[in-house]
């Protein structure tokens, strides 16, 4: 799969794919997206890199230990769920903020957006990790 | 605070599997960090079983959804299932950190596996949405492939054959999981609500104006062969020997002990909330299959040599037991049976540890290269003593009473058949426990000149201090049933009276 | 959609899958039960499916220009629930029935990677995919 071709359209594609699946993250919680799908996303964009370059050419340059992403993301998950109740609320109780920022204009802070992004790391992680160690195993 | 117990106990051990992944090669940490949190657990269950006696159904709505949300019931069944579960984790857990290999187990999965595992059980107890029983599930399910695939120094499975276990465990429990899938989705369809104290609500009405669908029926019966899978049984047993004697010694405590227990819990919240109109279908068949359970597992345990493997057929005996209270269905006997599953459940896994020690003891998973070993470790002698006896239903032990009460109130609603086909299979229970027994530990040390091998290969104190809880709870539940007997009393008038429970879940509320 | 054809559908997957789980073949077994249980997520689905109905998206526009939404719910302190009580008129398409069914694949996914990696730890060990010379776990 290490055609020139193949390399050079890896390169252009990969960046761009990555930051679609961080704009289909954050889009999430109003909009179709959200982390399950920028997850996979991600996981799919770093799996082409995998497969052109070869494992090897991977583990060279950076050993990445997706379990801990992934682990990483199921703490934040459980964190917000557990903010809710310092606040007296229910586990996984949702709330929103409208914050005027000059120039940008008016955003929405969502805390469900911070449970998306825990379910983002978590699935790109654990995508990532069976994908990693099936394909080292010899 | 106790409002949020409920959340808590399925919440922390997924937050603290997530954390434990981090602490992987920190041992020490672990093993302090991993009794604390189950030790924890086991109180906040207690604490909130107490509760829900003194005060009532406790109802979380997570999210603050309403009904319409996912929420957690703790009724006297949910709640008193996860302080069984806990009691019986967190025994697994002190008991795991000396038994399983250190490179391969504990340094890897066995921390997060086993607390994601807690999570799936204690989420199935006490949820109250149907969908998300079925998420939980597949959790629980999950996980203990995890878990079966570890190995521990008293495990003497190759790889191989766990790899073929897990296979099957898992082919066969997908299938399940769609037959419980399509019973959801059929049900949804017809009802439009996944709660189920609304579905019952809503079945009761179509059942009150007389146009209660024939497929609810069906789904009912699914539902049987879903919970009858979990549970082991008889037409779909046959996955159990093969998957429980391939685990580590904690893993088969859990999955014997504790996770065949789901399907019993499920039939008893899913045919008596849901589907009581049913009843009358569902009481025959699982009376009559409980019977042939009985006999099939039995029959099978006396001709094995595998000590783990009669256990396990010897397990699926005994669930039939538990059916059997179920089966006959009036109030005395489901009460029977609700304390033959405690006191099973504790017996069963007291044995397992204690199975996977003495396998460690004699080097060997075969019964007939076994012998004399009260010389060498009186302590495992006395353990396995104990759990057959409680097994095989003799006094002073917690089986005894269990047997009896299923035995006096099967005689007390008129199945004199049934309890004495039971009643021929408990001899046989009594003869290939004591068998084993008899055989390892009695006679001559197989091999005499190396009985200082054996002695070295003894409990550690960690061991023996899980062990000894164990056999503690089990004789106090044998002397003192008075308690147990009255907690599954005020749970099965619950259970045959859900208004509480529908009224404590939806609360006269619009939302 | 029309549901008979629907139907036909739902049927003919189980049958495809249960056929399938019944080879000897253990990728064949891996596949028959991705087959069969994306026909129980299309039951899923199909259970909320009706015509004429729009998608449970609700923009600003939807929530001021119909009347059939209820918002059961404090909307003082955020909480949206498209929720419709008895007896109204519903406008959408039941959104709980999306959800079951996201998460119902979910789970196959990863189901089926487990038992993917399952079999080729088994297609390694033995050098062959046919269950009957697979088994070794008797007694």
């Amino acid at each position: 799969m290490t055609t020139l071709i193949a390399k050079t359209v890896t390169k252009a594609c990969v960046p761009i794919a990555i930051l679609f699946s961080i704009s289909l993250l954050l889009a999430g919680h109003n909009n179709p997206g959200g982390g399950f799908i920028g997850g996979v996303m991600f996981a799919s964009a770093i799996s082409l890199v995998y497969v052109v370059f070869g494992l090897d050419y991977i583990m060279s340059i950076c050993n990445c230990k997706w379990e801990k992403f992934f682990a990483l993301g199921l703490i934040i998950s459980a964190s917000t769920g557990f903010g809710a109740i310092l606040f007296g609320h229910n586990f996984l109780r949702s709330t929103f903020m409208e914050l005027h920022i000059p120039l940008i204009g008016e955003i929405e802070l969502v805390s469900a957006g911070i449970f998306d992004i825990g379910v983002y790391f978590v699935v790109f992680g654990s995508i990532l990790y069976i994908f990693k160690s099936t394909g080292d195993d010899e | 605070m106790y409002h949020n117990i409920p959340i808590l106990l399925v919440a922390v051990p997924i937050f603290f599997a997530a954390i434990t992944v981090f602490l992987r090669s920190r041992f020490k940490l672990q093993k302090a960090l991993n009794t604390t949190v189950f030790a924890g657990l086991f109180i906040m269950s207690l604490a909130l079983l107490l509760h829900v006696w003194e005060n009532g159904i406790v109802v979380y709505e997570v999210g603050e959804w309403g009904k319409y949300g996912i929420i957690l019931v703790a009724d006297l069944l949910g709640s008193g299932m996860v302080v069984l579960s806990s009691f019986i984790s967190m025994m697994a857990m002190i008991y795991g950190q000396d038994y399983m290999d250190k490179e391969t187990a504990l340094d890897t999965t066995f921390f997060p596996l086993f607390n994601i595992m807690v999570a799936g059980l204690n989420g199935i107890f006490l949820t109250g949405d149907l969908f998300n029983l079925f998420v939980f599930f597949e959790v629980l399910v999950m996980a203990s492939c995890g878990l079966i695939v570890l190995t521990g120094r008293g495990d003497h499975t190759p790889m191989l054959y766990k790899i073929e276990a897990i296979f099957k465990y898992l082919v066969l429990n997908m299938f399940s999981i769609i037959v419980m899938l399509t019973a959801i989705a059929s049900l949804y369809a017809t009802v439009g609500t996944l709660n189920m104290a609304d579905i019952s609500v809503k079945l009761a009405q179509l059942s009150a104006a007389g146009t209660m669908p024939w497929h609810v029926y069906m789904i009912a019966l699914m539902f049987i062969v879903v919970f009858g899978y979990k549970a082991a049984m008889f037409p779909l047993h046959f996955w159990l020997a093969d998957v429980h004697p391939s685990a580590p010694a904690p893993i088969h405590a859990m999955l014997s002990g504790m996770v065949i227990k789901v399907g019993i819990y499920g039939i008893l919240r899913i045919h008596y909330l849901i589907f009581p109109d049913v009843l009358f279908l569902t009481r025959p068949i699982i009376l009559i299959l409980s019977l042939v359970t009985i006999g099939v597992g039995a029959a099978s345990a006396i001709g094995q040599y595998d000590l783990k493997r009669m256990l396990a057929y010897s397990s699926v005996s005994q669930i039939g037991y538990v059916l059997l209270g179920v089966g006959m269905g009036s109030v005395y006997t489901t009460t029977a049976a609700l304390m033959y599953l405690v006191n099973h459940a504790m017996a069963k896994s007291m044995l397992f540890l204690a199975t996977g020690e003495t396998l460690y003891h004699a080097g060997t998973k075969d019964i007939r290269k076994m012998g004399g070993f009260i010389r060498t470790s009186p302590f495992l002698a006395t353990i396995f003593l104990m759990g057959s006896m409680s097994i095989a239903g003799l006094p002073p032990m917690g089986g005894f009473i269990a047997k009896f009460v299923v035995f006096d109130s099967g005689l007390e609603a008129g199945f004199y058949a049934p309890v004495a086909i039971a009643l021929l299979f408990a001899i046989f229970t009594l003869f290939y426990l004591f068998r084993t027994w008899m055989t390892i530990f009695w006679g001559e040390l197989k091999e005499p000149e190396n009985e200082s091998d054996f002695i070295a290969r003894s409990p550690t104190p960690q061991i023996k201090v899980a062990l000894a809880l164990l056999a503690v709870a089990v004789i106090f539940f044998g002397v003192y049933p008075e308690p147990l007997f009255a907690l599954a009393s005020e749970i099965t008038a619950q259970l045959f009276d859900p208004q509480p429970y529908i009224d404590a879940v939806l609360g006269g509320q619009v939302r | 959609m029309n549901n008979t054809l629907l139907s036909i559908t739902i049927a003919l997957l189980f049958g495809i899958g249960t056929f399938m789980i019944l080879r000897k073949d253990i990728i064949k077994i891996v596949l028959g039960m991705t087959i069969l249980s994306h026909s129980a997520n299309l039951l899923i689905f199909s259970s909320g499916i009706t015509g004429g109905k729009t998608v449970p998206i609700i923009t600003e526009e939807i929530a001021q220009h119909t009347t059939g939404i209820i918002f059961t719910d404090d909307l003082v302190n955020g909480i949206l629930a498209p929720i419709v009580p008895e007896g109204t008129e519903m406008l959408f398409v039941d959104p709980m029935v999306q959800a079951l069914t996201l998460t119902a694949i979910v789970i196959s996914l990863a189901t089926t990677s487990f038992l993917l990696i399952l079999s080729y730890r088994v297609y390694k060990e033995h050098n062959t995919t046919d269950v009957s010379k697979v088994r070794r776990l008797r007694g």
